[in-house]
């Protein structure tokens, strides 16, 4: 029954403990309440007492919430325990720049590169090399894709896949290295333009 | 108590759900436990291999955590079964004497 999903969902928020958990206890923890309610109502038991009695029956949410462990390290270093968990916020940021740089590919980049043409510069090795790289992610095929691939990550892989930290750092450069490399690149350009103007 | 051993060996036959799980221990064994507790304890054993977990439909077309022994957690709960025996054996010879003490017999 959706109405008696949301009213627990509701009354779970309220207890101020939901903060404290992940999204995955969260669904397992309201589940178990909707299973026994349901439970409750199916054997004779009023609705509004039979979720007073499943709440009860769960127990205490500020200790069960202060009894999930936390992620596991995989490796205990004298800064302290590496966590599987950085490597997924890891891959995550890598992803948030990756899209900057499609954004700049798609937005930014064919303007500097109809200016670049419009002058004649003459570009540098570098710039020449963002701009070909850049193009190469303009095609709205190569966009979806890309898109399409994440969210299938997203949904099928990444939550359930433990992503070790270095990937997770090998990742996160190669995306702000993308980014990076794409903004100045794109101002080199513009420095030897600068020049010839001050020259004159 | 310790649930552990409880919570793997009722996971033996089938994957499970939370609420499954809390079902089958108070129809085998009577036993009543602040039920919430439970998730705790099973996120700590699938952290330490001994369960595995994946979200699938259950019967009732609803979406639950179902809960599994790995091979890690079998190996755990066979050594289990085996301290148990060892301390059942300790306790009742102590607790009704003699090597051959066998339940409901009464200490001399």
């Amino acid at each position: 029954m959706p109405n008696r999903e949301e009213a627990l969902r509701k009354i779970f928020e309220a207890t101020g403990v939901s903060a404290r958990l992940t999204d995955d206890q969260k669904r397992e923890l309201l589940a178990h309440v909707e299973d026994a309610v349901e439970a409750k109502v199916g054997a004779g038991v009023p609705e509004m007492e039979a979720v007073g009695q499943a709440f009860s029956e769960l127990g205490d949410l500020e200790k069960i919430a202060g009894q999930f462990p936390g992620p596991q390290p995989v490796a205990v270093t004298p800064e302290g325990p590496l966590s599987l968990e950085t490597g997924r916020a890891l891959t995550w940021s890598a992803f948030c720049f990756f899209a900057l740089f499609l954004a700049l590919s798609w937005y930014v980049t064919p303007k500097f590169a109809a200016v670049f043409q419009q002058v004649r510069v003459p570009l540098p090795g570098l710039t020449a090399l963002f701009l070909t790289i850049s193009q190469g992610f303009r095609p709205l095929p190569v966009l979806l894709g890309v898109v399409v691939l994440l969210s299938v990550l997203e949904k099928f892989g990444l939550r359930r896949i433990r992503i070790p930290r270095p990937i997770g750092y090998v990742l996160l450069v190669a995306s702000v290295t993308l980014c990076v490399g794409l903004v100045v690149s794109l101002f080199l350009p513009l420095v030897s333009l600068l020049e010839g103007i001050s020259r004159r | 108590m310790e649930l552990r051993p409880l919570v793997l060996a009722i996971l033996e036959a089938r994957p499970l759900y939370g609420y499954e799980i809390v079902q089958r221990a108070r129809r085998r064994a009577n036993l009543k436990w602040e039920e919430g507790t439970l998730y705790p304890l099973l996120h700590r054993l699938e952290r330490d291999g001994l369960l595995a977990s994946e979200w699938r439909k259950a019967p009732t077309g609803k979406d639950r955590k179902y809960y599994f022994l790995t091979r890690r957690g079998k190996t755990a709960l066979a050594k289990d079964r085996s301290d148990w025996k060892v301390q059942v054996r300790v306790v009742s010879e102590i607790l009704l004497g003699g090597r051959h003490a066998k339940p409901g017999r009464s200490a001399p």
